[in-house]
């Protein structure tokens, strides 16, 4: 199976633009499923989301508590796991998979981050920037 | 889930809400809040048999 997503241009504050991996991810919880369109991040070991969403949604909170480390800091998670899709153009959907997630409060900076464990475990993905496409495959295991 | 509101989110310029959550349907922002699940519930409130589709609006040059 393949599917295909697109970069998104963002405008900054300083008034420029950036292109964003920003992925399309059905997440389920025990309550609902949302639709979150996330970054894509190689540069994240695994995939993080805040309390608030994991407690919206029905994802378990309850696990062993950690540190996630980023650039010049230092934040406290919970460890825990999500059932996700990844959405592609078309309305294409990959298969269910499980990927570990860490969850983590802080009311004044939330975001969502999908890393590598569990993701690139499941897909080979291919950046093509420069044609604005990401293109995912489901790995072969 | 429709890929209408996909296309939509690609091309359309949201830095107005830097920094907040947003949900979007039909093609429009329809609820914003700094705290993910609070834009779920107000989202839930307006469209209860819909799946939220939820993103964060980042102007900032970032790291993360």
């Amino acid at each position: 199976m393949t599917l295909f997503c697109k970069f998104k241009k963002e405008k900054l504050d300083d008034g420029s633009y950036t292109l964003r991996p920003k992925i399309r991810v059905r997440l389920f919880g025990e309550n609902i499923s949302t639709q979150i369109y996330a970054l894509l991040d190689t540069g994240c070991d695994v995939s993080v989301i805040p309390k608030s969403l994991a407690e919206s949604i029905g994802i378990d909170i309850s696990g062993k508590k950690g540190e996630l480390f980023g650039f010049l800091e230092k934040t406290d998670v919970v460890e825990s796991y999500a059932r996700i899709k990844i959405v592609g153009r078309s309305k294409k959907e990959s298969n269910l998979i499980k990927i570990p997630v860490l969850i983590f409060d802080n009311e004044e900076d939330e975001n969502a981050v999908i890393g590598l464990n569990g993701i690139f475990d499941n897909f080979d993905i291919n950046f093509k920037k420069a044609s604005d496409r990401i293109v995912f495959k489901q790995a072969v295991v | 889930m429709t890929d209408a509101d996909y296309e939509w989110y690609l091309r359309t310029d949201l830095s107005k809400y830097s920094g907040k959550w947003v949900a979007i349907q039909n093609r429009a922002v329809v609820a914003v809040d700094s705290n993910a699940g609070k834009v779920i519930d107000k989202f839930k409130k307006l469209y209860p048999k819909k799946e939220p589709i939820i993103t964060k609006i980042n102007t900032r040059l970032s790291i993360l």
